[in-house]
């Protein structure tokens, strides 16, 4: 009985001991996070005078676009086909598909004239309407039009 | 709804911490202004009616994505300059010399003269743009940014439990690769 408690007791202080040390860890984790943040911000409020001025440029433009977005928030044809442009960037490969099946699509529809099928249709056509005289004083065209009806 | 003052000073606060961590994303200076540029616009069309608390979030997620996007066009782009070159055959002067991308050391830098807060940061800023992504996204919001786990988890979208996993091996491949160059994980600013 006490033998059991002992192992009991062992293995509560072995638990103990790996939670304290996994604690001590993550404190030593954050620690050095602490202190390499700590420089990572100091070079970052120092940067050279050309990138700070594209970074004012930058955010200028968005303030601008915020004061434009505020002041007319009902129809906005720039906005209408920049957002369209963003959609097209953000669909390309639908985009794309779409596009090539249209090009398909009208490649077919230009062709069909052209058809093989319609060589009957317009021979029909050609027979059906009026005749020189000459054609049918030539004997060879007579038995032509036997042969082919 | 945020003023646009509100608006101005956001952006005030964060634009040079945003610029660096996407220059330690990207690796190059250039893009990393056009990233911060467009996410801070898109941040100013399509959150105008935002509280400005929300701010903060909505920024980071905008330009995680933004960055995203840039290396899928880069992908893409890679994809067919490989598929074009390899129809072309010898690119000549527009082949690419692997020699250009390696890093060397400033040779000019007197490490005498210079100061050991630069030196450390060169270290830093190296070993975080040598960290997986994840990883880098983690660091930087849960220890940069200041959010909590959820914060940071909502943002990545993955689980408190992969934040947690991430910003551990963040760290210690930070404070290991300081370590190889005899700095202290802990006080960073004193060699051992």
């Amino acid at each position: 009985m006490k033998k059991h408690q002992n192992i009991k007791e062992d293995v509560r202080n072995s638990a103990m001991i790996r939670n304290l040390s996994s604690d001590a860890q993550l404190e030593q984790d954050q620690d050095t996070a602490k202190n390499i943040v700590s420089l990572l911000n100091h070079h970052a409020q120092n940067l050279n005078a050309k990138e700070i001025s594209s970074l004012k440029l930058a955010r200028q433009i968005a303030v601008d676009a915020h004061l434009g977005h505020a002041k007319a928030p009902a129809f906005n044809i720039a906005g209408l086909v920049g957002g369209l442009f963003d959609y097209v960037d953000h669909h390309r490969a639908a985009m794309s598909s779409g596009l090539a099946f249209g090009a398909f699509l009208i490649a077919i529809l230009v062709l069909q004239p052209f058809n093989h099928n319609n060589t009957k249709n317009s021979d029909a056509f050609l027979l059906g309407s009026e005749l020189p005289p000459e054609a049918y004083a030539d004997k060879g065209f007579n038995t032509w039009l036997e042969k082919g009806f | 709804m945020a003023t646009t003052q509100e608006l101005s000073d956001f952006l005030e606060q964060v634009e040079r911490r945003a610029f660096k961590q996407t220059v330690y994303a990207v690796r190059d200076d250039h893009v990393a202004q056009d990233i911060v540029q467009d996410s801070m616009l898109k941040l100013a069309e399509k959150y105008a009616d935002k509280q400005v608390s929300e701010y903060p979030m909505l920024f980071q997620r905008i330009l995680q994505n933004t960055t995203k996007d840039f290396w899928r066009r880069q992908k893409v782009r890679n994809l067919w300059t490989t598929l074009l070159s390899s129809f072309s055959g010898n690119a000549g002067e527009e082949e690419h010399d692997p020699l250009d991308t390696i890093d060397v050391e400033d040779e000019s830098s007197n490490p005498m003269v210079q100061l050991e807060k630069s030196q450390t940061m060169v270290i830093i800023e190296k070993a975080i743009k040598k960290l997986p992504s994840r990883q880098r996204e983690a660091f930087i919001l849960r220890y940069w940014e200041e959010m909590d786990v959820a914060e940071t988890a909502a943002v990545m979208g993955c689980s408190q439990g992969s934040v947690k996993t991430h910003c551990s091996r963040a760290v210690h491949a930070l404070a290991k690769a300081l370590g190889q160059h005899g700095l202290s994980a802990s006080g960073i600013l004193t060699r051992e």
